[in-house]
């Protein structure tokens, strides 16, 4: 499911599209992880293709919550 | 056929055959050489661009100076490590092969101290950079890509504290993807060449510690003049380029203009 959060820049209001299910976020044919724009531009987003699966920083996020690596 | 000259055949055998001998060792064969066409084909087989002997020089220990490679096999995971010395590293793929792939993540340079890394992609655009395909270089450096790549979707360029400026020109496919300069916190020169704008594809290709970064000192992109305005309004690049500190400048009028970050002049 596609999810919308608002967010400012200095004075600017901006919206962060993503998806809740890991997948890629896609407007005119280009993937993007998280898609950030202008308020004003009114952008939509439909779900694509599955995101790979950050490996080394998964197991970079292990080794901060084993207290191996401070975050 | 011209008989105008007496000849040892004798000192002839011995002299082809220490000839074929030689071609033999460096192909790592005993088989028998027909005269000429065996020659010449196994001449022709020998790697062009350094080969063997270079490969082992930048493979097995630490060369010094300029070093320009072109890889006459896939670069392993590890396989340029620890690498202090070379005043630069150019790898140029004009062989087709690329960096080796493991797990997603590529950990081709690593370690190294290089102050310009420089890669050359191919017509097929087979290279491709991994996650972390340069990774764990902590004094200072430029990384200059040029040619056809394929840039793999995320962590590139993590994870180097020394890594300063990025001059990549762009082609298609793949543009800044997730994390790909997380921690890397020298990093405030990005130069994107290229009639096409790159898109980015996460603000977190910037995070934690970047100049880019929300809050950070600044960085700096250079582009095209003709595509400021497009990058101005991008997804995501409007976002970075929002953040106090952070400028885009037209690559014309600057040093980039005339010579890539490395220093090499542009053609």
């Amino acid at each position: 499911m596609i999810i919308t959060e608002n967010f400012k820049v200095g004075e600017r209001d901006f919206i962060r599209t993503t998806s809740d299910a890991g997948r890629y976020v896609v407007r005119d044919g280009v993937e993007y992880s998280e898609a950030c724009d202008p308020a004003e531009f009114g952008r939509t987003y439909i779900e694509g293709e599955l995101m790979p699966v950050d490996e080394a920083g998964a197991a970079e996020i292990l080794d901060i919550l084993l207290g191996g690596e401070d975050a | 056929m011209a008989v105008d000259k007496l000849v040892d055949s004798s000192q002839l055998d011995t002299d082809l055959t220490s000839v074929a001998n030689a071609i033999r060792t460096k192909g790592g064969t005993s088989a028998q050489l027909a005269f000429p066409s065996g020659f010449v084909s196994a001449v022709e087989a020998i790697p062009t661009g350094g080969g063997a002997t270079l490969k082992q020089e930048l493979l097995g220990y630490t060369p010094t100076g300029d070093v320009y490679y072109v890889p006459d096999a896939d670069i392993p995971r590890y396989g340029i490590m620890w690498k202090k010395g070379m005043t630069s590293l150019t790898l140029d793929f004009a062989n087709g092969y690329s960096f080796a792939q493991s797990n997603s993540n590529g950990e081709n340079i690593c370690n190294c101290s290089i102050p310009k890394i420089t890669i050359i992609g191919n017509n097929s655009g087979s290279v491709v950079l991994w996650g972390y395909c340069i990774t764990a270089c902590s004094s200072p450096f430029v990384v200059v890509c040029k040619g056809k790549l394929y840039k793999y979707s995320q962590s590139v360029f993590r994870a180097n504290t020394g890594l300063t400026t990025l001059d990549y020109t762009y082609t298609s496919g793949n543009g800044i993807t997730k994390y790909d300069f997380y921690g890397d916190s020298s990093f405030g020169t990005l130069i994107i060449r290229g009639s096409t704008m790159m898109p980015l594809a996460d603000t977190s290709a910037f995070s934690n510690a970047t100049k880019f970064r929300s809050g950070g000192a600044g960085g700096t992109l250079y582009v095209p003049q003709s595509l400021i305005a497009s990058y101005e309004a991008a997804t995501n690049w409007s976002t970075i380029l929002g953040y106090t500190n952070n400028q885009i400048l037209p690559i014309e009028g600057s040093i980039y203009e005339t010579q890539y970050a490395d220093g090499t002049p542009i053609a």
